[in-house]
């Protein structure tokens, strides 16, 4: 029967690549409207409660009892006496071709679920995607986190394998889950807590020694990323748009363009500044971070030119065109990004704890909080006033 | 910045010189050499130093072709790999993936020099090769002051500039700091090994109160301690060393992360499209070749002798200013004037700018 071993995995994980197959053409009807109810309260609980309750049934493959005639198909020869799921990229040509069958009663019940399932994610990632970047984030973070809880609940006992598959991430089993490195820096990268950074970890080989818990984290990224992306519209999905409507109208609108209050600099920023004032020389990575920092508040060129004028190698002309080259009016006219937190560290251009992932969210932060509360650093590393 | 030679006779005769070696040299390509950009600063363009970027060849005979003709004082190649290398600008090159690249750099290193960077080099070989499985590498002398390493393994090729930064605080061991129970990863262990190996040596060498500020009672105890609990210890659990030596154990803790990490310029591993010399090319600032190395053949390496690029007929030169050099086992002490010079240290001289050709 027809994609039958992955069906149960497709209902508790429509994000899977297999989905596509079973979803069909988008009709309206009864399929469709028991799949809006859904998505309604889900997205609900996403962007308001950062949190959808996901319970996953305890599924096995039925493919361990069967013969796998359907091993012809694969186009990776990822099928022998068992699966090499290394090889394996959920193509789905095997599942196509599954001739194992379980009563048809069962199996349309499968069938159904699956396509409301497929249906309710998609409406969902449809919604968001006609707004704007914040709500699409929340929903993204709100859903792969709550993924990540369904996961971590699910004794599924080939889950990981499936997982790793869909997504290209490199794993072998042993006393937990060895994950290979370029797989695991792709999500630590992300991750700020200090466990995840590679020192911590134990690395033979390529590979990365992880627990379930763990790994599922790192394919919490991957979710992330996937549900961050932009999808066409999908018609007759009012309700769920007006969610997201209710939901932004909320959210106070938080600029920070044109606001300009040194006093609120993040601690790396004003040190970066008062180094420069008193003609300290500062390394050619700080420059570019408080360039791009001044330009992303609105600073002008000119401005910017200012600040480095006292700097003990001063070149207007050379200073002038590399702020212009950072601000994209110059060369390929790209303007660059502020450097995160982590960038800053890793050149040794951060010099406080502050708890906050980038330099421009702890100025939004102190902007909004009309300068205190949370994102003040501990004043005790604070290099700059000392 | 530019060496400044106004002397075309000079200027025609370096011409030459590289021109000659291009054509006899082996250079070493890279993979795919035809989806890498291609740099060049040409010995023509000098005095001024100017850049020519985004050219590409499809293979050895063009490449050659090109180097022989506009012979280069340096030449690169994109550690990135592109769907159009020759295009104007990023967006349009279309990047589909870059080796992974360190430099170590001589004058960078807190104490030992161009020695020390070798001792560097190799250890960073072999944590690539251990710790991260690295198999596809290249070492390569940069033909001036330090070594680089390029992994063109193709699993590491995809990595985005946050991933590779990640690979640098592992090598550099950035943000690492001393906890009590260090026993989680490598980098850790290998800390926690030094740091009981330099107790004991400090022990034994008497040099405990000097050191580490310890009363007579306490090293007596930690010494009993140690010898009980070694492995314990060295697996990076401090707890039952005696409080007084735990408070000071920050000390040992610092001075191993400085002994085991490895200097590598940071900004170069992070960058997904940096242009690095072409291993075989010459160095334009010391006619030096850029060796490719393997890690048997570093150990015996020696710059000032194994990257010489050209011969010992002698010839004329005018020597600028007072100058003190080693090259090829022989040591140079040159007063300003005129002197008869084997090729290499004559062409060596006119790159470091302190000589021109000819009487």
């Amino acid at each position: 029967m027809k994609f039958l071993p992955i069906l149960p995995f497709l209902k508790d994980y429509p994000f899977l690549r297999p989905s596509r197959h079973i979803l069909g053409k988008i009709d309206r009807g009864i399929v469709f409207e028991f799949a809006l109810e859904n998505a309604k309260k889900m997205l609900r609980d996403l962007l308001e409660r950062g949190h959808a309750e996901i319970m996953p049934e305890e599924k096995s493959l039925f493919c361990f009892g069967c013969d796998k005639p359907c091993r012809e198909f694969c186009r990776e020869k990822a099928i022998t006496e068992r699966i090499e799921w290394d090889r394996c990229n959920l193509c789905s040509e095997c599942f196509r071709n599954c001739v194992f069958s379980i009563s048809p009663d069962i199996y349309r019940e499968y069938e159904l679920n699956v396509r409301v399932s497929a249906l309710s994610y998609i409406m969902m990632r449809s919604a968001v995607s006609q707004f704007s970047d914040a709500s699409r984030r929340r929903f993204a973070t709100s859903l792969a986190r709550s993924y990540r809880n369904a996961m971590e609940n699910d004794r599924s006992e080939m889950l990981p394998e499936i997982m790793a598959s869909n997504f290209g991430i490199r794993m072998f089993r042993n006393e937990g889950i060895a994950v290979h490195v370029t797989s695991y820096l792709k999500a630590s990268s992300r991750i700020r807590s200090p466990e995840w950074k590679l020192y911590n970890r134990s690395l033979r080989n390529g590979f990365v020694e992880l627990t379930l818990r763990e790994f599922y984290r790192i394919v919490e990224e991957h979710l992330r990323d996937l549900f961050s992306e932009r999808m066409p519209e999908i018609e007759g999905i009012e309700p769920l748009k007006e969610i997201v409507i209710r939901y932004e109208g909320k959210r106070k609108y938080e600029r920070i363009e044109g606001v300009r209050d040194i006093s609120l600099f993040p601690p790396c920023m004003k040190k970066i500044l008062s180094d420069l004032e008193s003609s300290v020389n500062v390394s050619h990575t700080a420059r570019f971070a408080l360039t791009s920092f001044l330009l992303n508040l609105g600073y002008t060129v000119d401005e910017i030119l200012q600040m480095f004028r006292a700097a003990p190698d001063f070149d207007e002309e050379k200073a002038r065109y590399q702020i212009e080259h950072i601000a994209g009016q110059r060369g390929a006219g790209k303007e660059y990004e502020v450097p995160s937190c982590s960038t800053m560290k890793t050149y040794h251009n951060c010099v406080a704890e502050c708890r906050v992932n980038h330099p421009l969210e702890y100025y939004r932060r102190r902007v909004h909080e009309g300068g205190g509360g949370k994102a003040e650093g501990k004043s005790g590393r604070d290099k700059a006033h000392s | 910045m530019p060496s400044v030679f106004v002397d075309t006779i000079t200027k025609s005769y370096l011409i030459q010189k590289f021109s000659e070696y291009y054509s006899r040299a082996e250079v070493d390509l890279p993979k795919n050499m035809n989806s890498r950009e291609w740099a060049f600063v040409s010995v023509e363009s000098i005095p001024e130093f100017v850049m020519k970027r985004h050219i590409s060849f499809e293979n050895e005979v063009e490449l050659r072709g090109y180097m022989v003709k506009n012979p280069p004082l340096h030449a690169y190649h994109s550690s990135a790999y592109y769907e159009k290398p020759d295009a104007g600008t990023m967006d349009e090159k279309g990047w589909k993936g870059a080796d992974l690249i360190f430099d170590i750099d001589a004058d960078h290193l807190p104490k030992g020099g161009l020695s020390e960077a070798k001792r560097q080099i190799i250890r960073l070989h072999d944590l690539l090769e251990g710790d991260f499985g690295a198999k596809d590498m290249k070492i390569v002398f940069s033909g001036s002051r330090g070594y680089h390493i390029h992994v063109c393994d193709k699993e590491f090729t995809g990595l985005d500039s946050p991933e590779r930064r990640e690979i640098v605080d592992y090598l550099m061991m950035n943000g690492l700091v001393f906890e009590e129970v260090m026993n989680s990863g490598f980098q850790k262990l290998r800390i926690s090994k030094c740091m009981v190996k330099t107790l004991e040596k400090i022990i034994r060498n008497g040099k405990a109160r000097e050191v580490l500020g310890l009363r007579k009672k306490s090293i007596e105890k930690a010494e009993r301690i140690i010898q009980g609990n070694r492995d314990l210890l060295i697996s990076g659990d401090f707890r039952k060393l005696p409080k007084s030596v735990k408070n000071r154990l920050h000390i040992l803790f610092e001075e191993c992360r400085k002994k085991l990490m490895i200097h590598i310029d940071p900004p170069v591993t992070a960058d997904v499209k940096r242009l690095i010399r072409l291993p075989g090319s010459l160095h334009g600032k010391t006619s030096f070749k850029a060796v490719p190395l393997t890690r048997d053949s570093i150990e015996d390496f020696k710059p000032l002798r194994d990257a010489v690029a050209f011969g010992d007929e002698m010839v004329r030169v005018r020597v600028k200013s007072r100058v003190r050099f080693n090259l090829n086992d022989t040591e140079y002490r040159l007063k300003p004037g005129k002197h008869e010079l084997p090729e290499n240290a004559a062409v060596f001289l006119i790159c470091r700018n302190v000589a021109l050709y000819g009487w």
